[in-house]
């Protein structure tokens, strides 16, 4: 899933400071999962902001909605009726869902009240860590499903760097190496000649770095 | 004279583009810098343009210095990162290279090594800055540096396609000048008349504007310009001119003197692009008269 953080109250309030009635929107779907931005979240903020104006002498009218995925045009659509109500959007999404939402409604400012942080999944309750950075071309297949684009601090292939001090990575004691995490996995699955195969220089086209990405279904397009 | 001087003398100012070799065979490239030698007041040596590897620019300015040429040395933004932009900018100054500019850099996606991860991790912008602050005595970190560099910036005007994107340029420019560039490299002329109509916005800016001069080699080329270079309208005149020459080289040459010899009047100075045919550099010289 994609994963968030709130925003600092103090930032938000900026963003609120030229407006009167704005539209709390929340997702339901990754910023619920990760509690940054689901119907719970908005509910927490809508009172903390009402809170923190109230105390500055100001009112700010705040009407709470979530919608299934901001990041769907199709749902994006269910504000129409009533966006004119509103100075302004609060999104509650992900990055994705606040420009779907801008993108829509194109004479409505809309504000982002998360910091999107990683794809990434649930390590225990309460913590989240980075387990994917879309590089487009999946090599978890030759890594033993841990990937080292998203999980080695320096993205290296082709095993650790001289910086991997008893499974943890140099960056910080904190953090395992994901290359050792991999030639343990690749031990244990009795497949260290994957290892041993040296992978070329990564093609980066795939990833970010040939410039934003989309994906065209020729079978779905309608 | 070196390059700053030369700035400040208020002369036009005559700079030729040298892109180095692909390889480590340097005959061709010092051959043409012999022919070039008190001939140009400065080459500009692009870092890796349109993505393409080849040898360093500071490689290329330092054996253009040997030559006794004055380098004005690229710095792509695309290929290094912070650390790597500032080391090479204390490197230059120690070769004695001191001229330098930063582009963005053409996307990794129009050269030769299109599976290369690109860095983009400062702008031209935030390079000025970066020079500034090293002239200054600190690196874009803040921690002192062990003797003070000092540079002659330079920045590019982008190109334009339109008045709304030329206001944008202008804007650019003016904070590059505030950032400490001291002189200007604008996109190539092909239309004087269009060009002296934007120096006259452009002489507010306060530093010289050194003119793209490119050198056409063929219709085709000129075709393609037209097609794909924003703000560039080669006239169909100029396109028929080429056609019907019986050295259509030769004329190519005299439409870039020509072009040389009409900015004269009109801003700092003319950096004469050939794009791989340097060795025809003393040609255009000589029908501008320089
Ligand atoms: S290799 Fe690429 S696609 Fe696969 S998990 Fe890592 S970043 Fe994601
Ligand atoms: S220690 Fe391991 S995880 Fe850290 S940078 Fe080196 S190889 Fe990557």
């Amino acid at each position: 899933m994609i994963t968030a953080v709130r925003k600092p109250l103090e930032e938000i309030m900026g963003f609120a400071a030229p407006y009167s009635r704005v539209l709390l929107l929340g997702c339901n779907e990754c910023v619920t999962v990760c509690y940054a931005g689901g119907r719970k979240e908005v509910g927490i903020l809508a009172s903390a902001l009402s809170m923190a104006f109230l105390k500055e002498g100001k009112k700010l009218d705040i009407v709470e909605q979530t919608l299934e995925r901001q990041c769907d045009p199709e749902y994006v659509e269910e504000i129409a009726q009533t966006i004119d109500q509103y100075d302004a959007v609060f999104s509650m999404a992900c990055g994705c869902g606040v420009q779907t939402v801008a993108g829509r409604y194109k004479d409505k400012p809309v504000f982002p009240m998360v910091n999107t942080m990683f794809m990434g999944a649930s390590e225990r309750q309460g913590v989240w860590a980075e387990r994917c950075a879309g590089c487009g071309e999946c090599v978890l297949g030759r890594t033993g499903g841990i990937c080292p684009v998203a999980r080695c601090s320096k993205r290296i292939f082709n095993g650790p760097c001289g910086g991997s001090t008893k499974g943890k990575c140099e960056i910080d004691p904190g953090v395992d190496c994901a290359w050792q995490l991999i030639w343990d996995r690749l031990k244990a699955l009795g497949r260290t000649d994957l290892y041993s195969e040296i992978m070329p220089a990564k093609d980066w086209r795939s990833a970010k770095d040939g410039g934003p990405r989309r994906i065209v279904r020729e079978d779905l397009l309608s | 004279m070196a390059w700053a001087d030369k700035l400040k003398s208020n002369e036009f100012a005559v700079v030729a583009e040298m892109e180095t070799p692909k390889g480590v065979d340097i005959s061709d490239f010092v051959a043409a810098a012999r022919q070039l030698k008190g001939r140009v007041d400065a080459v500009l040596i692009p870092d890796m343009s349109f993505a393409v590897m080849r040898l360093g620019a500071l490689s290329g300015a330092v054996v253009l210095k040997q030559q006794g040429l004055e380098p004005i040395v690229q710095f792509s933004c695309r290929d290094r990162n912070r650390l790597a932009l500032q080391a090479d900018l204390l490197g230059a100054q120690v070769l004695g290279v001191t001229s330098v500019m930063a582009v963005a850099g053409e996307p990794v996606a129009m050269g030769d090594h299109l599976d290369a991860k690109p860095v983009y991790d400062l702008t031209p912008a935030s390079f000025l800055e970066a020079a500034a602050g090293m002239a200054k005595g600190l690196d874009l970190a803040g921690q002192e540096l062990k003797g003070k560099p000092k540079f002659c910036l330079g920045a590019r005007i982008e190109p334009w396609a339109d008045d709304a994107e030329l206001a944008q340029r202008l804007t650019e420019a003016k904070a590059a000048v505030a950032k400490g560039a001291s002189f200007l490299v604008a996109p190539a002329v092909f239309d004087l008349e269009a060009f002296g109509e934007f120096m006259k916005q452009a002489k507010g800016l306060g530093v010289p504007v050194i003119a793209g001069v490119l050198l056409l080699k063929s219709v085709g080329m000129a075709r393609y310009l037209n097609q794909n270079l924003p703000g560039v309208a080669i006239s169909e005149a100029t396109i028929r001119r080429i056609r019907s020459a019986s050295d259509r080289t030769a004329e190519c040459v005299k439409i870039a003197a020509e072009t040389i010899k009409g900015l004269k009047p009109l801003c700092g100075g003319a950096l004469i692009i050939t794009a791989g045919w340097e060795d025809r550099l003393p040609e255009i010289l000589d029908a501008s008269g320089l």
